[in-house]
């Protein structure tokens, strides 16, 4: 026994529904002929009309059953349910209109078109069962256990266990997408699925929320129709599995008596596609399948192709990130070595106030690290300029010039103005250095002295050039020193020689980078090219015999990349 | 003994004790060279009485080779009884300097530039 008020309304909900059943089956049928009807303009029909009042009583009991059992009205209130359904003229208002479409039937049956005799006979049938239904509603609200053998006896109805969906002769060829119907009315899965196939597609159908998860699950079909209201697993119940469910993708149309804005809200808001109220205006339909399979379509594609992007983004952030990585180490490593050999260059300024010579000192580091050394130390009237290069490449050559400056500038401070102890103390101090490292780096080195009118040079380096009134002259340095770090004394190699610097005469210091840079034929620059340009622009100032250098130099390499640091100091004396 | 590569080859004959370096070597560290030191080593611990180094075919040698060479010329010095000979030729460029600097670490060395 129910007595609680929600399960009244629950049951009203049923009540109302399964009248709407054969209503809706009325209107649907009446409209589908219609239709056809309209489609073959060029036929004569004569029984249109009759068919339209049939549509009209169909619309009008609909409105009347949703006026009497509307659930906003009823919340609650059994007691005037029972009065107005317990109200004569209603009853006998729905009889005389049902009466009238069996009437338009009966007239039908002889003169209509073969093609739509079925659907006449579906018309005419339903409106019998909503007869019954019509005359045994007094007892269904009175008696409450009445009306679940009503509901029983809807469910078992052999009228409606008649449809065969392959009978239908509206089938057309179809479009191979298939379309589930979800109602528990056999007569609403019917029309739905008449409808469905109409437009060619393919349906299938499931009488329960239980079945219908089941069938999904198959993932056979494109999209369904799904009724709101049905016992046990409702159409919320489903939505939301479906929602939650690998098939979450298949667009889902809810299907109600309901015309309620609110739980049409409510199915949009759980992921509903769209929605149909009954009667199915079959015009409706079609525009909504087709809208849906139409976005469906779409999205599968869409999901594929977001899917291939995001397999393709893996891939990209993964390089990124290995590309991110090197490029944080590479950057980083050539930022400090840089900052390094900016900070340990000499200043512009400090160059200008040299009484004695003019210096222009050139530096630039290259992608890939060497670890060039140029310096100019001034110490009690004796200007002291070095100039080396650390071999290899990278932050541990970066590290071994470092060590080198601050050596070399240590002993001068220190007044050690003997070659040959200097270089020795300064080799053992990186010998040392170098085997604590475990590295393999050895470091090539001239130191040159200017002191009134004389160059003191020593240690191992590249030659030197100079030029006496724009005559070339080379000066060997092989037997003046010995590289750095590789052996453990180096005081018996080191020698000193000493060249008396003219006014005018420039001297030209570089490193390896200048002379071995390359073309695009892979031709290097080379000492002959430098003596060159430094014989064509000795009378120029220092400066702008760098410049000279540099721009030449530059035309040479051309776009080729630079593999080594480039380092050039020109000594000019004034 | 030998190491070869695609860029360079090292053979060592054992009853002339030569060591024929050929190619360019540009091995990156003393860890690309370990199995070169470790031939010269073994060369160095059989204590021939001379050994000669043939760099003629040797093009090019990178910094850490130079290294490489000046330990193994610093290790046969130590030794005391062992002739060394190195044979190079003007055509490459890197020898004139580095192995003058061989030289000076072992003043015995006889060297040939051709």
């Amino acid at each position: 026994m129910l007595t609680d008020s929600k399960s009244h309304l629950s049951r009203l909900f049923q009540l109302r529904q399964e009248l709407s059943l054969a209503i809706n089956r009325i209107i649907g049928y009446s409209d589908m002929i219609i239709a056809a009807i309209a489609e073959n303009k060029h036929q004569d029909v004569t029984y249109l009309q009759e068919l339209e009042q049939i549509r009209a009583s169909g619309r009008e009991l609909l409105t009347s059953v949703n006026i009497v059992l509307d659930p906003a009205i009823l919340t609650g209130d059994w007691q005037s349910l029972q009065a107005m359904i317990n109200n004569p003229q209603l009853k006998s208002q729905w009889e005389k209109t049902t009466q009238l479409v069996i009437a338009r039937c009966q007239q039908l049956i002889p003169q209509v078109d073969q093609n739509f005799m079925l659907e006449i006979e579906q018309i005419n049938r339903a409106a019998n069962l909503l007869l019954q239904e019509i005359s045994g509603l007094i007892e269904v609200v009175a008696s409450e256990e009445f009306f679940e053998d009503i509901v029983l006896d809807i469910d078992t109805n052999p009228l409606l266990d008649n449809f065969s969906l392959a009978d239908h002769q509206l089938a057309k060829a179809s479009k191979g997408q298939m379309i589930l119907v979800v109602d528990d009315s056999a007569m609403n899965r019917e029309i739905l699925a008449q409808q469905v196939q109409a437009e060619g597609y393919q349906a299938a159908t499931a009488q329960d929320g239980k079945q219908a998860i089941e069938m999904i699950q198959t993932g056979a079909f494109d999209l369904i129709l799904l009724d709101i209201i049905m016992p046990e697993i409702d159409g919320y119940q489903v939505l939301k599995w479906i929602r939650n469910s690998p098939w979450k993708h298949i667009p889902t149309i809810m299907i109600s008596a309901l015309e309620q804005i609110d739980s049409v809200v409510k199915c949009i808001e759980m992921g509903a596609e769209d929605y149909l109220t009954k009667p199915f205006n079959s015009i409706l339909l079609k525009a909504r399948l087709g809208a849906c399979l139409e976005q469906k379509k779409w999205r599968d594609l869409e999901s594929i192709y977001v899917q291939q992007l995001a397999q393709a983004n893996q891939k990209i952030s993964q390089f990124n990130n290995c590309l991110q990585v090197e490029n944080t180490r590479l950057s980083s490593e050539l930022e400090v070595n840089q900052k390094l050999q900016k900070m340990l260059l000499p200043k512009e300024k400090e160059l200008q106030q040299i009484e004695a010579l003019e210096i222009a000192g050139f530096s630039e580091a290259a992608a890939e690290i060497g670890g060039d050394y140029y310096d100019v130390v001034q110490h009690q009237g004796r200007i002291i300029i070095g100039i080396g290069d650390v071999s290899g490449h990278g932050l541990e050559s970066g590290v071994l010039m470092l060590m080198v400056q601050t050596a070399i500038r240590t002993l001068i401070e220190n007044n050690e103005t003997d070659p040959k102890r200097l270089f020795e103390v300064l080799n053992r101090t990186i010998y040392k250095n170098v085997q604590r490292l475990n590295s393999d780096k050895n470091i090539s080195l001239s130191l040159v002295d200017y002191y009134e009118g004389v160059l003191s040079i020593s240690g191992q380096h590249e030659e030197i050039l100079l030029s006496r009134q724009g005559k070339i002259e080379r000066i060997d340095t092989v037997d003046l020193g010995f590289p750095l770090g590789l052996a453990e004394s180096i005081a018996d190699f080191v020698f000193e020689t000493k060249i008396p610097l003219g006014k005018s005469d420039v001297a030209i210091l570089y490193t390896d980078g200048i002379t071995e840079a390359e073309n695009s034929q892979g031709i290097h620059y080379g000492l002959e090219q430098l003596s060159a340009v430094v014989q064509q622009n000795w009378q120029q100032s220092a400066q702008d015999i760098r410049q000279a250098v540099i721009q030449d130099l530059r035309s040479h390499i051309g776009i080729e990349q630079v593999y080594d640091d480039i380092t050039l100091v020109v000594l000019k004396r004034k | 003994m030998e190491i070869r590569s695609k860029n360079y080859s090292v053979i060592y004959d054992q009853t002339s004790h030569q060591i024929t370096f050929d190619g360019s070597l540009r091995l990156n560290g003393s860890g690309e060279y370990a199995l070169i030191s470790e031939l010269l080593n073994k060369v160095a611990q059989q204590e021939p009485q001379q050994i000669v180094l043939d760099l003629t075919q040797l093009n090019f040698l990178n910094s850490s080779g130079i290294s490489i060479l000046s330990r193994f010329v610093i290790n046969v010095r130590k030794r005391q009884n062992i002739q060394m000979m190195i044979i190079g030729a003007k055509k490459n460029p890197w020898q004139s300097k580095s192995l003058k600097n061989l030289q000076r670490l072992m003043p015995s060395l006889q060297l040939e530039l051709h």
